[in-house]
């Protein structure tokens, strides 16, 4: 028994990792002021209305030839990563996203089955770092760039990404989370509502105790949700000062607290 | 003739490949279109290859020496176009 308690300590110990907010900035169609993302965040209800169809930012901060190859997704992660208010000085970069541009995987799949043959520049940008990569580019950075697509635990897969490399020394890590509204052919198929519409935000996290992400949700504060955090549950959360525990995970493993540094 | 083919091949450069912001006057009929010039990269041959192949029926090998003389400017690419064009 003592021995149990034990390796659940040392688990504990080495599991819990910590961090601050140092900014972040948000882009959806219709809602790309950070008062506007504040109203969002405190409202009762936080569903979004999908849009039709979203126009992309025109990101001139990035050369026309490396921007010409991203769609619209990949134009809003490229505008929330190129923000004056938030400027980049080479930090690690965490990007995630469920499905990544899948209606450009999806089109290639079409083009294929259809010609026998696809577009090469379409093709190079069907891999789910390609983003990232042009801003790396754009920016001639050689920083460490991870991306991830972790289902509907996306969320929390990447606050850990970024949290384990702020715990392994990192001074600062941009998290970054994006998606694009699927296909029709895929809706019956998902449920997430994240899978639905446009976004792109980016956290810029750095060292620091004003929150704290730890295995062990059942029965700790009502943190428990029936689902996964979604990264805009996420993002709501670090809006919310009142907000004192978000569950990311739907087996109630892996609680983000906020301290009351946090709250300020 | 050609005149009106370097045009055309001017408009479908910029089309296939998504050159924002640049206009078909733009594009200097005599300078190269890779490295220096429109500032093309490997990925845009082979998008203009394919492209080529479905617009005017040219195959053109990936890996020659006369892959570079075709692709040296739009003029250039005009002048092939103009003679082994199959549609």
């Amino acid at each position: 028994m003592a021995a149990e308690m034990a390796a659940f300590a040392f688990f504990f110990f080495y599991c819990m990792l910590e961090m601050n907010l140092r900014g972040w900035t948000a882009w959806m169609p219709g809602r790309e002021t950070p008062a506007a993302w504040r109203a969002w965040a405190c409202g009762a209800e936080r569903a979004f209305a999908v849009p039709a169809a979203a126009d992309a930012p025109p990101v001139r901060e990035i050369p026309p030839l490396l921007r010409r190859r991203a769609g619209v997704m990949g134009r809003a992660a490229l505008h929330v990563l190129s923000r004056p208010e938030l400027p980049y000085a080479g930090q690690a970069i965490v990007l995630c996203s469920r499905m990544g541009e899948f209606n450009r995987s999806f089109a290639l799949q079409d083009e294929l089955a259809r010609e026998g043959r696809v577009s090469p520049q379409q093709f190079s940008m069907a891999v789910h770092n390609a983003t990232g990569g042009l801003f790396m580019m754009a920016r001639g950075a050689n920083a460490p760039l991870s991306a991830l697509a972790a289902s509907e635990e996306g969320a929390l897969a990447g606050l850990q990404e970024a949290l384990a490399q702020l715990a392994d020394g990192a001074g600062a890590v941009w998290l970054l989370y994006c998606e694009e509204p699927l296909p029709h052919e895929y809706h019956s198929f998902v449920s997430s509502r994240e899978a639905a519409q446009y976004f792109a935000f980016l956290l810029e996290l750095s060292s620091g105790d004003e929150f704290r992400l730890a295995p062990g949700g059942d029965g700790n504060g009502g943190a428990a949700m029936a689902r996964a955090a979604s990264p805009l549950d996420l993002l709501a959360f670090f809006l919310r000062p009142e907000d004192e525990a978000l569950c990311l995970s739907a087996r109630g493993g892996w609680v983000l607290r906020r301290s009351a540094r946090g709250r300020s | 003739m050609l005149d009106g083919l370097i045009h055309e091949i001017k408009i479908f450069i910029i089309e296939a490949l998504g050159l924002e912001d640049v206009a078909p006057d733009d594009i200097d009929q005599d300078a190269p279109l890779f490295g220096d010039g429109l500032g093309l990269d490997s990925i845009d041959s082979l998008e203009l290859g394919v492209g080529l192949q479905k617009r005017y029926g040219l195959k053109i090998s990936a890996e020659s020496d006369e892959t570079r003389r075709i692709f040296a400017s739009v003029r250039a690419l005009a002048e092939y176009v103009a003679a082994h064009r199959t549609h």
